[in-house]
């Protein structure tokens, strides 16, 4: 029934007049939930990875042979002049050699001795036109093959360079060929990669490429095994 | 008794009091024994308004309870609040600004920090330039990052991404971050890290909202740490992907810290602050080299004053090939890539096999090469062939 003009309206427009009443526990129901947190922080976090000191060392690969160069025999060092003064090297291959077979020699088709090293003066290596020059002066039996990177070194495009950017701060430090490169094996070896990062932001990448997936995939993590890395569970 | 709480807006219609008029919402009208023009609230209305008000103010006191776990660190001190810009600050100023953090600092982790505010250096402008031939993807720059700028290490922030991408693309959508492998570079694949790249025409310091982040003389983009609201916006406009959000307390045990600081750089970060790559400028702007490119294996990276002709970047610069990343974005990076023209690091057989035949064959024929015992090799004094054989 429609309200006449003069009566005044009932002012409920729609609903029971108990309606209201449920937003109280609504309000109160929020109010718990806000306060006690039951679903706690929705990413925990992960555990740091832990990365050694010494996969962070900054000086060169390996220790270059000195000038003149030693070898330890026995734990003794020796000269090269010490023995090779007593005993004529020979000119075969070395897979013929009885000595030196520590060295791994994978160096194009190097298989010589001589190629490098000086016949007469163990000390000293031998160019292609028969100078000879020191060890510390390496880089220019490389130069002979590796032009084009010894050109690049020369400029600096090439190799390491530690110390100072700003000579006039303090002193660059160029490394040399076999502060890097074993000249026996000069191929770069291949290292373990250090841990990957760890946010689940970036989603899901590990597959790619039809790899198995890795310990680094933060949500195969959640639903898989335990990470053998850290096993306290990361997300 | 009167509640003002649910009084109508037409409370002046003249029907006295707080009682409500004809049009109000609320049912105090017509339920009461005293009806709406009652002298007060009827027993009813007033336990539902009673109610109503203390759920609403429990439901507010709940919204605002995370705020318990604020902790007085989070807390700015009032020091910190009235500081100035960073460009407004006199040397004074600065100089205040650096003890209270020295002391935040070691109240938090116990160390006396070598806080300084580093400035750019005259006639400086850094470039760093990195060889993808050489790159191995051993990701020791990203940790030693982290060691040497004070990242949280949970959450983990790191500022360099080295992503493993397929050869013969360059498309960073194929690319992989979470590549794990026993030992790289995997041979389909080369790696391309990547970090702030310093930009000329910096979209994150255009969407900065209070200016703190700006781009100094020498080409860094810094952050003041202390200016940031955390909106975000600079992360979501850079093209390289390079901004970190500090989405929670930074977590940086004590024994990790690196005391070496810098105000705009390394220190350490708050909840809610950007932070990014800044060319380790506590390191650089004193002129050594940033943590990344001293600890990388295989000398990939180079740093260095574009503006001196004789420095490493600048004879990258003029020699070799150079790219940047996205350079249609229009950012003008201060971070090349560039490659070797030929020996791609050993990792194609066929290039291997032609260098190997190279070295063998051609580097007999020529004897010595013109400048393998000089100061300099001389591009002008050689042969048409050798220049070949070289190039």
């Amino acid at each position: 029934m429609m309200p006449s003009p003069g009566q005044p309206r009932k002012h409920r427009s729609s609903g029971p007049p108990w309606a209201g009443w449920l937003f109280l526990p609504g309000f109160l129901i929020l109010a718990a939930f806000m306060a006690f947190d039951p679903i706690g922080p929705r990413v925990p976090d992960a555990e740091p990875v832990v990365v050694s000191r010494h996969d962070l060392d900054i000086g060169p690969r390996r220790d270059a042979m000195r000038d003149p160069p030693q070898a330890r025999i026995n734990g003794v060092p020796q000269g090269c002049q010490d023995c090779h003064s007593i005993f004529v090297s020979t000119d075969k291959p070395i897979s013929e050699l009885s000595v030196h077979r520590e060295i791994v020699l994978s160096h194009g088709l190097n298989d010589r001795c001589f190629n490098c090293h000086d016949r007469n003066d163990h000390d000293r290596l031998r160019l292609h036109d028969g100078a000879t020059v020191p060890f510390s002066q390496v880089a220019t039996l490389c130069a002979q093959c590796h032009g084009t990177t010894f050109r690049d070194w020369q400029r600096g495009t090439h190799g390491k360079t530690l110390g100072y950017w700003n000579r006039d701060l303090g002193e660059a430090l160029r490394l040399r060929c076999t502060e890097c490169h074993d000249p026996h094996s000069p191929r770069y070896p291949h290292f373990t990669p250090l841990p990957g990062p760890n946010t689940l932001r970036m989603g899901d990448q590990d597959t790619h490429g039809h790899h198995a997936p890795t310990r680094h995939h933060p949500l195969l993590r959640r639903i898989g095994e335990p990470p053998p890395h850290h096993p306290e569970g990361t997300p | 008794m009167r509640l003002p709480i649910l009084n109508s807006p037409s409370g002046a219609n003249g029907n006295g009091g707080g009682s409500c008029g004809s049009g109000c919402g609320c049912a105090a009208g017509d339920d009461g024994p005293q009806g709406a023009n009652g002298p007060g609230m009827s027993r009813r209305s007033f336990l539902r308004t009673g109610t109503a008000a203390a759920g609403g103010l429990t439901a507010i006191a709940a919204a605002l309870s995370p705020l318990r776990e604020l902790e007085r660190e989070d807390a700015p001190s009032l020091e910190q609040f009235l500081q100035k810009h960073y460009k407004e600050m006199t040397p004074d100023d600065m100089e205040r600004a650096l003890e209270r953090i020295r002391a935040q600092v070691e109240r938090r982790y116990g160390i006396r920090p070598e806080l300084r505010d580093y400035k750019p250096m005259d006639g400086v402008e850094f470039v760093y330039a990195l060889n993808i031939s050489r790159c191995i993807g051993c990701r020791k720059c990203v940790h030693a990052c982290v060691a040497e700028n004070n990242q949280s290490r949970s959450p983990e922030v790191q500022y360099i991404r080295v992503i493993e991408m397929p050869r013969g693309t360059m498309d960073i959508e194929k690319g992989n971050h979470h590549y794990d492998r026993p030992t790289v570079p995997d041979e389909g694949h080369f790696y391309l890290p990547v970090q702030c790249h310093q930009c000329a025409n910096p979209p994150c310091v255009k969407v900065c909202p209070v200016e703190a982040t700006w781009q100094d003389a020498d080409g860094i983009t810094v952050i003041d740490y202390d200016w940031c609201i955390g909106c975000r916006y600079c992360e979501a406009a850079c093209p390289y992907w390079a901004r970190r959000f500090n989405f929670s307390k930074p977590r940086l045990p004590a024994d990790q810290v690196n005391p070496n600081m810098g105000y705009l750089s390394n220190r350490p970060r708050d909840k809610g602050v950007m932070e990014k790559c800044h060319y380790c400028l506590q390191r650089t702007r004193q002129g050594r080299m940033p943590a990344c490119l001293e600890v990388c294996p295989t000398g990939a990276r180079k740093f260095g004053n574009v503006l001196d002709p004789d420095s490493e970047v600048a004879q990258i610069l003029r020699t070799k090939r150079v790219f940047v990343l996205k350079e249609d974005a229009g950012t003008l990076p201060r971070f090349f890539y560039y490659f070797d023209e030929r020996y791609p690091s050993g990792l194609d057989p066929e290039a291997a096999e032609i260098a190997r035949r190279l070295e063998h064959e051609e580097g007999e024929r020529y004897g010595r090469l013109p400048g393998a015992d000089g100061p300099e090799l001389r591009w002008r004094d050689l042969t048409p062939n050798q220049r070949g054989t070289l190039a």
